[in-house]
């Protein structure tokens, strides 16, 4: 059996067996195949095949369709809850991480800076600080430095804060003590700029001899 | 034919869905006896060789299963084959992890069609099904559907997983090939 060359032709018959081309298309065919005798018995033989290809199978198509069973419409789920589930998951989660990440940061022995010395100190060891007008005051506690305060308080060693402090708390002091102290303060004729690192009781000085 | 079968000639596939979603359980027996034929066909072209009803019935409850999941992009039959394809290829590799062969062959295939024509009369079908026994696998399964169903290349291409220049070739090597046979 021999075969057409043109493959668009040939393409088609098995779509004009089926009954599945346009007015157009059958047309083109149909003049095809009267000129072609190799179409024509391909068509033929497509049209056997095709018998073939249906014939020989039963289907019991009740006991089939007895299987189905009837239609239920699909639920909507409702990803309202959910996501307000998620939300409150997601900022649990962030607080934790953010509380962690603060203690681990508290916890790892760092040598703690001069803020969180100083804070650990009474007021009246805090830096001096030099306002504009040369007047001279403990350095202002905001809430903030109070928070911070006490955090350094809470991590600082004991015993760090008793070599640093200025001969301990101001609480140790006598009354006469912290008059002559404040005494002495006063008697000070320069002001350091940044703090002073203390490292033994301040000594009475005497004033300066021919200063006016 | 039935009054029912005659209603059902003049709806489409997408009526009776409407129908059976609707409640109608009638329009679901009137899918399946409209397709089940050529959803077995379709099966027994990608070589299943028994259990061929199972198949057809697996194929429909799952596609009623998951209608609404169907979008109409192609036309209910080549749905269908896309399912049954599916399952024998599920079933083909179960049957393959408990280790048994599965791989199918030419001569699996014709063993089953010449068990077939022993109860085929007619000669001339015996060397037809001969002739399209022969064939692969693929090229079987293209030639089923375009021959025996009358997709379109397009729709072979959806529901045979391949390209439509692919079964284009297939299917021109199918025909050239069952020529041969018939002319020796």
């Amino acid at each position: 059996m021999t075969e057409c060359s043109s493959g668009e032709m040939r393409d088609l018959l098995p779509d004009l067996l089926h009954g599945r081309l346009d007015a157009g298309a059958r047309g083109m065919v149909e003049v095809h195949l009267a000129h072609c005798a190799e179409c024509r018995d391909e068509l033929v033989l497509l049209g056997h095949l095709r018998a073939t290809l249906q014939r020989g199978i039963a289907v019991d198509a009740g006991t089939i369709a007895a299987m189905i069973p009837p239609y239920r419409a699909p639920v909507r789920r409702n990803w309202g809850g959910w996501r307000a589930a998620a939300a409150v998951a997601l900022i649990t989660v962030g607080a934790t991480s953010v509380a962690v990440a603060r203690h681990s940061d508290t916890t790892k022995g760092r040598i703690p800076d001069r803020r969180s010395v100083v804070a650990t100190a009474p007021a009246s060891m805090r830096p001096i600080v030099s306002g504009p007008a040369g007047v001279t005051s403990a350095a202002p506690s905001s809430p903030a430095t109070e928070t911070s305060h006490s955090m350094a308080r809470a991590t600082v060693p004991a015993a760090a804060a008793r070599e640093l402090a200025v001969g301990g708390a101001v609480g140790d002091l006598s009354d006469r003590e912290l008059k002559a102290l404040v005494a002495d303060m006063e008697s000070l004729n320069a002001i350091p700029l940044i703090d002073a690192e203390p490292s033994t009781p301040l000594a009475p000085v005497e004033p300066a001899r021919g200063a006016s | 034919m039935t009054d029912a079968a005659l209603l059902a000639d003049d709806q489409t596939d997408f009526d009776l869905v409407a129908r059976w979603k609707g409640g109608d359980q009638r329009a679901a027996t009137l899918l399946v006896e409209r397709h089940a034929e050529a959803v077995a066909r379709f099966a027994m072209s990608v070589g299943v060789r028994q259990d061929v009803d199972e198949i057809v019935q697996d194929t429909f409850v799952r596609a009623f299963a998951s209608l609404d999941g169907f979008r109409g992009d192609s036309a209910f039959r080549t749905w269908l084959f896309t399912i049954a394809r599916r399952l024998v290829l599920d079933r083909r590799r179960a049957v393959r992890r408990r280790g048994e062969q599965v791989e199918v062959k030419d001569s699996d295939a014709r063993t089953d069609y010449d068990a077939l024509d022993a109860v085929v009369a007619d000669e001339t079908e015996g060397r037809l099904r001969a002739a399209m026994a022969r064939l692969s696998p693929t090229q079987r399964e293209v030639f089923t559907l375009r021959v025996g169903e009358g997709l379109s290349y397009r729709e072979i291409a959806g529901a045979a997983g391949t390209t439509e220049g692919a079964a284009r070739v297939h299917y021109h090597n199918a025909m050239r090939a069952i020529k041969e046979f018939l002319d020796d």
